[in-house]
């Protein structure tokens, strides 16, 4: 086990001495990709003349660069070295001849040379379907409700769900492909061994003992850089077979990553929202622009391998005890259409509803414990299921 | 818990006018606080319940009471009040939690080396806050521009278990520019005495109540646990919607109590003898948990 250990951090100070000379030399994506090619380790890579490499695979480094390389690369790795920084035993690094990296990746023009990911299980990135759900860091929780109905379904679809795991969206949509005993990757726009945000470290040391992974192609200890994010963005769409955005507002990040998966010919489809809020905003942008407008998971069903099961779905959209509930009583539903309009305080919901305050306590009582109505931030907030009705 | 300017400070200081006058013994208590803390009094007439509102700087020791020679705390001279603290996730933790002790015993010990004393504490806690930074936190209609992460911190200042200990936390929202109107338009003179009728009522029926069962105390925050469900005489269809409603919101042992002992206090407000599923379904709404505030909702769901 210590061998293991001690020859995966080998690999570690390597992939960053690598990464160090390959930025000090202003080495293109492209030729640093070449140069991994060429040498098929980073070990051989110390050592390798240029002059040896197959023909056809030139890289357009000049000889002097090429050396200047070298150089720095040795030089960054024997200082790695002595500094001994401890890393976690769970971080392995994937170099992009290897034959478990994201086949999907390769496709593009801007694939990494390397990636660094906490977990092992690269093979989940090259399953038979990717989906990523991405959105707004503030949700509403109307938002929330559809990650949380979405991410669900896709993992019963057998899909594997991509997101970024920044708080909001990507949060909600990570916990509950892990609570559906999903397989899930966060791909970080910080360096591994710096997890941004640090709220979330809990959650992704959970995500890559569950099976799942956390990537990024930053140094280990690079901190979140503003720059970084949109990089970010484009190898989450770069990663999947379709990018979807549950919920974001105006000016949001989830553009960026929409107009790269467009780019890259992936599907991308948006979440509608109510044209009154301005929570939906981005969504609403990208489908006038071409996006897919996104019901239920079944609008995806030509991407997933499995369909997702339409009685895994009904129950998961009448969740809880609300299946065995099927009639509501009048009060009960013009409680739920207020609410499904806006979330709202127990006062404002009787100016609204006209009914007097006691009897809305106990009318909301009985939908709370029913699944149909949640109280976030202390206002009272309709649930997926009351929706239905 | 409220947005700035929502009414939480005024609210507070009308509590203090709807709370029936003290007893003969709780006067000569109170005044006798007075004498020897040598602080001027501030109450209209003797009967009046003390009600400090020390500001949010204070420290553990003017709080609880201390010093060579020693001297009373506002937890004691609010002794058969109210204690009243504004802004309370700007006192200091440790001032805070220092609270628990007196909130539990209704006296508070000190000990330093060349003294010991015991002063009453007896006093009713109010705080009022915001849920986070900007304040927007819980309206609706506006935007909470705080991280969570900073909402967390805001709140971190109120530990876990002194939230527990308050039985009720009211949510205020900003009211709509019609009420407004309206509170400009109606004196509420008459509504307080109304009020102020009601809770004496209330009071007077509690008193009575415990009296029957032969108890020294007479609050229902007072009434033992063994004890509890014989006051609140709720049916079978009660008992069940309670049980179902806390293992729904995972209440915590103290948490399932107060709310039965706030259904019976509602309950009593309503001149009632046995205690409905709507009295408890009110007493649920004064429980507004913090994480529900700080994180977006449960993970688990």
């Amino acid at each position: 086990m210590s061998a293991l250990i001690s020859e995966n951090k080998e690999e570690l100070l390597l992939a960053q001495a690598f990464l160090l000379a390959a930025n000090k030399c202003r080495i293109s994506l492209r030729d640093r990709r070449k140069l991994i090619t060429n040498a098929r380790n980073l070990q051989n890579l110390i050592q390798m003349r240029q002059a040896e490499t197959e023909e056809g695979s030139q890289t357009s480094l000049r000889e002097d660069l090429f050396i200047n390389f070298q150089i720095s690369y040795r030089e960054n790795f024997k200082q790695l070295q002595s500094e001994n920084k401890k890393y976690p035993a769970d971080l392995t690094v994937i170099l992009c001849n290897d034959q478990a990296f994201p086949q999907r990746l390769k496709e593009i023009d801007s694939c990494p040379s390397l990636l660094f990911g906490q977990g092992g299980n690269w093979e989940i990135l090259n399953s038979s379907s990717l989906v990523a759900v991405v959105g707004s860091r503030t949700p509403s929780h109307y938002g929330m409700e559809v990650t949380r109905c979405l991410t669900r379904d896709l993992v019963d679809a057998e899909a594997v769900v991509v997101s970024g795991g920044a708080v909001g969206i990507d949060t909600l949509a990570h916990r509950h492909s892990l609570a559906a005993e999903g397989r899930t990757c966060a791909v970080l726009g910080s360096g591994l061994n710096r997890p941004y945000p640090h709220s979330n470290k809990n959650l992704f040391s959970e995500i890559s003992s569950k099976g799942g992974l956390v990537i990024s192609e930053f140094l280990l200890d690079e901190p979140p850089k503003k720059q970084n994010f949109p990089q970010r963005n484009r190898l989450i769409a770069a990663l999947v077979d379709a990018l979807i955005v549950t919920e974001a507002g105006e000016k949001s990040g989830t553009l960026i990553t929409a107009d790269f998966a467009a780019d890259y010919g992936r599907e991308v489809f948006a979440v509608p929202g109510s044209v009154f809020s301005g929570r939906s905003r981005s969504c609403h942008q990208l489908i006038k622009e071409g996006a897919s407008l996104l019901q239920s998971a079944s609008d995806l069903e030509f991407i997933l391998k499995r369909k997702p099961d339409p009685a895994l779905s009904t129950e998961e959209n009448t969740a809880g005890g609300a299946s065995s509930k099927t009639s509501l009583s009048t009060e009960e539903k013009i409680v739920l259409e207020c609410l499904c309009i806006a979330p709202s305080s127990l006062t404002e919901l009787s100016r609204r509803s006209q009914l007097p305050v006691e009897q809305l306590a106990l009318l909301l009582a009985h939908l709370q414990k029913d699944g149909f109505v949640d109280r976030a931030r202390g206002l009272y907030t309709a649930c997926a299921p009351a929706y239905s009705f | 818990m409220g947005a700035p300017g929502c009414g939480k400070t005024s609210l507070a200081s009308a509590l203090a006018e709807i709370l029936p006058p003290m007893t003969r013994e709780e006067v000569l208590q109170v005044l006798l606080i007075e004498q020897v803390s040598d602080i001027p009094t501030y109450r209209r007439d003797l009967a009046e319940r003390p009600f400090r509102r020390p500001h949010h700087s204070i420290t553990a020791s003017a709080l609880l009471g201390g010093g060579v020679p020693p001297k009373m705390g506002e937890c004691t001279l609010a002794h058969c009040g109210v204690l009243f603290l504004d802004e309370l996730t700007e006192v200091k933790p440790q001032a805070l939690d220092a609270l628990r002790e007196p909130m539990e015993l209704k006296k508070i010990h000190l000990a330093r080396s060349s003294w010991r004393v015991t002063y009453p504490s007896d006093f009713l806690l109010m705080a009022a806050c915001n849920p986070c930074r900007c304040g927007e936190r819980l309206e609706a209609d506006a935007e909470c521009r705080c991280t969570e992460y900073s909402v967390e911190r805001h709140l971190d200042r109120i530990s876990g278990p002194l939230y527990d200990r308050f039985d009720l936390v009211a949510q205020l929202n900003r009211v709509k520019a019609p009420t407004l109107q309206a509170s400009l338009d109606q004196s509420d003179v008459t509504r307080t005495i109304s009020i102020q009728a009601k809770v004496r009522a209330a009071w007077e029926k509690q008193k009575e109540r415990c009296a029957d069962f032969g108890e020294d105390f007479f609050f229902n925050s007072q009434i033992p646990i063994d004890q509890l469900m014989p006051f609140m005489q709720m049916n079978k269809n009660c008992q069940k919607f309670i049980s179902e409603l806390a293992e729904e919101m995972r209440f915590s042992f103290r948490a399932f109590h107060s709310v039965l002992r706030v259904a019976r206090t509602i309950a009593d407000l309503r001149a009632a003898e046995a205690v409905e599923e709507v009295d408890l379904a009110l007493a649920l709404e004064y429980r507004l948990a913090l994480p529900s505030i700080m994180s977006e909702r449960s993970y688990t769901g």
